[in-house]
């Protein structure tokens, strides 16, 4: 079960109005999304589809739209399975457009992560690795990635640059040929 | 999740009907993947014209294809969308798998479709 709720305020007035069924608002000044879903894989991938249209409305490079994709998918399949594992629970994630990039936050009251236990290089391809990829693609993704503990919570941060995913993307491109 | 199965001379075509292959059908494609019988010696190519997105989840389980088809009936890759060919480059499983920029054409030839729901 998804439980995602929406609602589009276009009128800045109307902000003062949504109340804790409303995740999800946007004025003319910048674009904003918060969203809740049920850890489950289900749960996320419906509602990283939503996300994909929000952004997709953004007038957003193709590129950058799915780098948020990816990285958010990474991030919060990795809560689904590491952090609430069977016990379930729920995801938040709040986005902030920035016109060549994303912030992102993303919120999960599962069990407490290391960053210095993930591993951040990619496998060799030689050894066809069906895992352990996630961390990597997250590293190489973003900008400004923080993981921090808070009161019983999981708060990652991180932003999505537009022009750095490009560079990277590039530099990559020129390693390989 | 649904995927349409053409059988032609040299090879078994697998398209596969979905716009994100992601964590929450992985194994359900695995699953469909394992019940698709191919003869040794026969190479499986697998249209992802569809596929607008793929996490490092749905590659593992690409990857994980490939190790179930075993070295006898290789398992080759075909249309990739810009995202999904980034993700190949990135994680390096470029380098594997063999990619072709266009998926064989299938007109006129007998298909079967598998849907599993989910």
């Amino acid at each position: 079960m998804i439980c995602i709720r929406e609602e589009l305020l276009a009128q800045p007035e109307s902000r003062s109005a949504r109340g804790d069924k409303s995740m999800i608002w946007m004025d003319e000044a910048n674009a904003d999304l918060r969203l809740r879903c049920e850890g489950t894989l289900f749960s996320v991938r419906e509602a990283l589809q939503h996300v994909h249209q929000f952004l997709s409305i953004q007038c957003m490079p193709c590129a950058l739209v799915e780098d948020v994709d990816l990285v958010l998918s990474e991030a919060m399949t990795n809560i689904v399975r590491h952090s609430y594992g069977d016990a379930g629970g729920v995801i938040e994630c709040d986005l902030v457009v920035k016109g060549t990039s994303v912030d992102c936050r993303i919120t999960d009251t599962g069990r407490s992560f290391d960053p210095a236990g993930a591993g951040r290089a990619p496998p060799e391809p030689a050894d066809l690795a069906e895992g352990g990829y996630g961390w990597f693609l997250i590293h190489s993704l973003t900008n400004k990635l923080s993981y921090t503990r808070e009161g019983g919570r999981n708060i990652l941060r991180f932003s999505v640059p537009a022009m750095q995913a490009m560079a990277k993307d590039d530099a990559e491109v020129h390693v390989l040929s | 999740m649904q995927i349409r199965h053409f059988q032609t001379e040299d090879a078994v075509i697998i398209k596969i009907l979905e716009s994100r292959l992601d964590a929450a059908v992985a194994i359900i494609f695995k699953d469909m993947m394992r019940d698709t019988v191919v003869e040794d010696g026969t190479r499986v190519i697998l249209d992802l014209s569809q596929v607008q997105f793929l996490d490092s989840s749905g590659l593992g389980a690409i990857v994980g294809v490939m190790k179930l088809l075993g070295p006898t009936r290789p398992l080759e890759i075909a249309a990739l969308s810009p995202a999904v060919r980034k993700l190949f480059r990135l994680t390096r499983m470029d380098t594997v798998f063999r990619i072709h920029d266009n998926a064989p054409a299938i007109d006129g030839i007998d298909s079967d479709t598998f849907s599993i729901a989910g």
